[in-house]
């Protein structure tokens, strides 16, 4: 498994429209539950919102990966989307948030959930990957980044 | 010979293990502070801080005890580890592996 078969290019929002934390983990939301990748969009959202009280995932650098285990999840959904001039995603930098990782999971695989997280982490955390994201203005054009990056990584083991 | 590593999780049992040591006639053991791979994650590295029940028994710290010993003490010594610890295949009771050594250079005589 790779973050390229999880996250395809029709879960990628380009411009994330919103401006709140709140709202734009929503609107990344609403992506899936159009997908018809998530299908109870209420208590997914309670799971996210817990997760972000024991510590933000705004991870700083303009990205933030707020994410979930629940049991409303069958299988691993990523979204992903860019907003034009950043949200206030109580970073840990402080600064601005315009990259946004959404991923789901279910409760029975925290293996596979951490190794995801740890492959969005590990590609994004260079400047280089993030400068070329932020200049993209379609999501075909961000999840050919991503496939590049990714194709140097080994396979996840789900 | 032999390179006897121990990661030692319960810090406490340090000094006894130490002691062990000096009952086989161990002279000598150089001791680490190290910190195992699930703390950092769960306490460290902020995305991860929703799994920390997945890294429970990760401690602040554990020790990292090496030495030098003969082939014939390595299974005495695991023996008496296990003694003062518990079985090494408990979950986080710690970990010991040897690896062989091919030259040694300044090695004190046993006492």
């Amino acid at each position: 498994m790779k973050l390229v078969d999880v996250l395809k290019p029709e879960y990628i929002k380009i411009p994330l429209t919103e401006t709140t934390k709140l709202e734009v983990i929503k609107e990344l939301l609403s992506v899936l539950v159009e997908q018809k990748v998530v299908n109870n969009p209420d208590e997914v959202l309670t799971a996210i919102l817990e997760r972000e009280k024991i510590m933000t995932t705004g991870v700083g650098n303009g990205v933030a990966i707020p994410h979930c285990k629940t049991r409303h999840a069958t299988d691993f959904a990523i979204a992903m989307g860019i907003h034009p001039t950043g949200i206030d995603f109580q970073s840990l930098d402080n600064k601005p948030t315009q990259i946004v990782f959404l991923l789901i999971g279910p409760e029975d695989k925290p293996g596979t959930h951490i190794r995801l997280l740890s492959r969005i982490s590990r590609i994004i955390s260079r400047e280089k990957v993030r400068q070329q994201i932020l200049q993209c203005s379609s999501p075909q054009d961000v999840y050919n980044i991503l496939k590049q990056e990714e194709a140097n990584f080994f396979e996840i083991n789900p | 010979m032999k390179a006897f590593f121990l990661i030692l999780n319960k810090e406490e049992y340090l000094e006894e293990i130490l002691e062990v040591f000096l009952e086989l006639n161990i002279p000598g053991a150089t001791v680490i502070d190290s910190i195992g791979m699930g703390t950092i994650l769960a306490k460290d590295i902020p995305i991860f801080a929703g799994f920390r029940h997945v890294f429970q028994g990760s401690r602040s710290g554990n020790k990292t005890i090496i030495s030098i010993i003969p082939d014939e003490l390595v299974e005495p010594t695991i023996l008496a580890i296990e003694q003062v610890i518990g079985p090494l295949t408990s979950p986080g009771n710690g970990l010991a592996f040897t690896v062989a050594v091919q030259d040694l250079f300044g090695l004190r005589e046993a006492l």
